[in-house]
């Protein structure tokens, strides 16, 4: 009774709420609906214990999940047999790849309720890309594929949404680009799946270039994601390495800093509490992943499936982390000691220290529904949520503690490789760096090679910025200051991460 | 071991050349240009207090530090061709360390000859600060022959990889500058040989240069500079920078 009234007075906010759109005060009442149902087993309840000590957090998936969290669709289904339930054809030419593909977006279900991979797109439209220059020439084809960013941009109004480039050059990347530099929109995200074997310098250049002018794409290091994925996989949401044709069921994360708190020393921590989190974590997943293969219809009745879109058995559970600084710092400080992570190598060995005890935990637990990564549920460098304060993104080193470039790059290397479902950084440049973007692909080829698996950048003076993992615009945080609505949702996450994580304090890095 | 006065090492520049590189600074000039915006280099025997005079090994062995985020190393100065055994050790131990990908690029007033390094180096950056016997010696106190003596070498070799002009006043100069290198380019090259180089147009300013030549030097106009440009397109060059 007592969670009704509560949930009873959530539905009341939500509803009285002028920073909210139409569509935002729906979204957020479904959620309050999904909270008055039963917990999925018995799991749960050492997992809400956990929670309310602040160990664990279960990143606004609710008491239950009824949709898997990660959706990647295999976008060629629609070029090459259409759509039986959305009564679509196989495309013909640009205009109706962009119109099917907007169409297709719109049913593709996640834990924000919107897409968060729209696609490999430039591969997907470089045939009619080509086809169209030939026929109506540059111009046409430009301004298509401007209206169809334009228009996710304005629907899919949540910046957790990506679509990847790459790694060859085409055609249809380069408008892409000139697309986006000059919507300088917050969504989609976007990621050049890089590798500088098969990524020609010249286009790298200019998406390095595009990234400090609109923060986008992203650089992923493609080989490193081959050799774990296989060549079928995406990049979507922040920054989530998963395979196309599949996805995740869900990401329920650690909050490392939070146990280290409630911890002795370093034994408690490493013999007690870590485990016990780890624990209460694992069970707690297994039993939401139970819950929505068993006991949901997703799997047998979503079109997404039926027609071969999604495959069950490339779906798997990503377990999060964040907040790996804070309890590195905490414990050797318990210890007397003033090393930091990042600048000291001492906090820096006990940050691999628990990286290693963290994921031998975690492997050595199975879960069938997870063939896909041999039953094994895949680390996840989380990139924070709003709410955190004082906590640093999976294991980034803290804002205001940042290290000199290229050692901190060195530092990012070593810890990427724990996280095959992904992990990035950010390393926002002087506006000066414009005058030479190969010099910032210098850096990020160098950044590959150390073993850094994905990163971002944007300048000082950018509108678009990036928060933790997705983008938002400065001018719209400016306009929720200021009470009126935006039609991003994610915007209020950015402004309150600005707010609490000192985001705009992030070392601007001059070349 | 040759060791050499050097003032400071950055370990990314991303004005010394194409891409990141790490860029060395050399004591001493042979020049003494009336614009000279860090006059404090020019004096060899000077010893401000960044300085340390340095072995080539100490100089790859901090130039290692920011592989592989650097795609090459550019020496400068100062005239960094009054330590040309020096700049040989330190190219030739560069290329042996990182591999001969590994750019090395010289910033020069070229002046002194290239034989002995041009084997170990990709290529130079090479200043021409003006066009005219006269001038040349007014401005910079040197002769302006040994300088296009050196843009002939540097070109037949296919290592000019950039000239530099800084533009002032009406931009007469500069225009003539880009005139007279295009055509020894393409004496000693062949046409083509213009267009695998650049030409990079740097406007006056006033900031750093010494107060008994302020006076007689002026920042050129917007379309001082956009004449200098357009020329240097026109010849050829490419590609053609301002800043």
């Amino acid at each position: 009774m007592e969670r009704f009234k509560q949930q009873r007075e959530c539905a009341q906010s939500i509803i009285k709420d002028e920073t909210l759109t139409h569509e935002q005060q729906m979204m957020a009442l479904s959620s309050v609906g999904r909270d008055l149902l039963d917990l999925p087993g018995e799991a749960a309840v050492k997992f809400y214990e956990l929670k309310d000590k602040g160990w664990l957090c279960d990143l606004n998936e609710g008491r239950v999940t009824y949709v898997p969290r990660y959706i990647l669709p295999d976008y060629r289904i629609l070029f090459d047999q259409g759509s039986e339930f959305l009564r679509l054809d196989p495309p013909k030419d640009l205009h109706e790849a962009t119109m099917s593909l907007l169409a297709v977006y719109h049913h593709v279900p996640s834990v924000t309720h919107f897409p968060v991979f729209i696609g490999q797109i430039d591969r997907l439209l470089e045939p009619f890309v080509l086809a169209e220059i030939e026929q109506s020439g540059e111009e046409r084809a430009y301004a298509l594929i401007k209206g169809f960013l334009r228009n996710i941009d304005r629907t899919v109004t949540d910046s957790f949404c990506h679509a990847n480039i790459g790694p060859a050059a085409s055609r249809a990347g380069e408008l892409i680009l000139r697309a986006e530099r000059e919507l300088q929109d917050s969504t989609p995200n976007i990621t050049l799946l890089y590798d500088p074997e098969l990524t020609s310098d010249e286009f790298a250049a200019l998406c390095a270039d595009s990234a400090l002018d609109c923060a986008k794409p992203s650089f992923a290091n493609h080989r490193m994601f081959l050799s774990e994925l296989g060549d079928d996989y995406g990049i979507a949401s922040c920054y989530n390495g998963l395979p196309i044709a599949g996805g995740a069921y869900t990401l329920s994360r650690i909050i490392l800093a939070r146990v280290a708190y409630d911890s002795a020393n370093r034994a408690d921590f490493f013999e007690r509490n870590l485990p016990e989190a780890i624990d209460a974590l694992l069970a707690f997943m297994d039993d939401k992943i139970r819950y929505l293969v068993e006991e949901t219809p997703f799997f047998t009745s979503n079109f997404l499936v039926k027609e071969g879109w999604i495959k069950k058995d490339r779906f798997n559970g990503l377990f999060g982390l964040v907040g790996l600084a804070e309890a590195v710092n905490d414990l050797l400080a318990k210890e007397g000691s003033d090393a930091r992570f990042g600048p000291d190598a001492e906090a820096n060995d006990l940050g691999i220290e628990i990286m290693d005890a963290l994921k031998a935990r975690v492997d050595a637990h199975e879960n069938s529904y997870c063939p896909f990564y041999k039953n094994r549920f895949m680390l996840h460098a989380q990139v924070g949520i709003d709410s955190d304060s004082g906590i640093s993104p999976g294991a980034r080193i803290p804002i205001g503690e940042e290290i000199p470039l290229y050692e901190h790059l060195r530092h990012t290397g070593r810890f990427h490789g724990y996280f095959p479902s992904g992990a990035g950084d950010i390393f926002p440049f002087e506006v000066t760096a414009q005058r030479n973007p190969e010099a910032v692909l210098d850096v990020f080829k160098g950044a590959l090679e150390v073993g850094v698996r994905y990163i971002s950048t944007y300048t000082s003076d950018s509108d678009v910025i990036r928060i933790t993992g997705y983008l938002v615009k400065r001018s719209d945080i400016e306009a929720l200051k200021n009470k009126q609505a935006v039609v991003n949702d994610t915007v209020v996450l950015g402004k309150l991460s600005v707010e609490r994580s000192r985001v705009e304090e992030r070392m601007v890095r001059e070349l | 071991m040759r060791t050499a006065p050097v003032t400071k090492i950055i370990e990314h520049s991303v004005v010394d050349g194409p891409g990141n590189r790490a860029a060395i600074f050399l004591q001493g000039c042979n020049f003494n240009c009336a614009y000279c915006h860090n006059p404090e280099t020019i004096d060899p025997s000077a010893r401000p207090e960044s300085l340390s005079v340095l072995t080539a090994e100490q100089v790859v062995e901090r130039v290692a530090g920011a592989v592989p985020f650097i795609r090459g190393l550019t020496i400068s100065g100062g005239e960094c061709m009054l330590h040309a055994p020096f700049v040989y050790d330190v190219c030739s131990l560069a290329k042996q360390r990182f591999g001969a990908e590994f750019s090395c690029l010289l910033d020069s007033n070229g002046s002194l000859p290239f034989d002995l390094v041009l084997p170990v180096i990709d290529g130079v950056l090479l200043d021409v600060k003006a066009a005219g016997e006269s001038t040349h010696e007014a401005l910079t106190g040197a002769p302006l022959d040994p300088v296009l003596a050196s843009v002939t070498v540097l070109a037949r070799a296919g290592k000019l990889i950039e000239v530099r002009t800084v533009v002032t006043g009406d931009g007469e100069e500069a225009f003539r500058c880009i005139e007279l290198v295009c055509c020894r380019i393409r004496e000693a090259a062949g046409a083509d040989a213009v267009g695998r180089t650049g030409y990079k147009l740097i406007r006056y300013r006033p900031k750093g240069v010494r107060k008994e030549y302020l006076r007689n030097l002026k920042v050129p106009a917007a379309p001082s500079m956009e004449r200098a440009v357009e020329h240097a397109r026109q010849c050829g060059f490419n590609p053609v920078t301002a800043v």
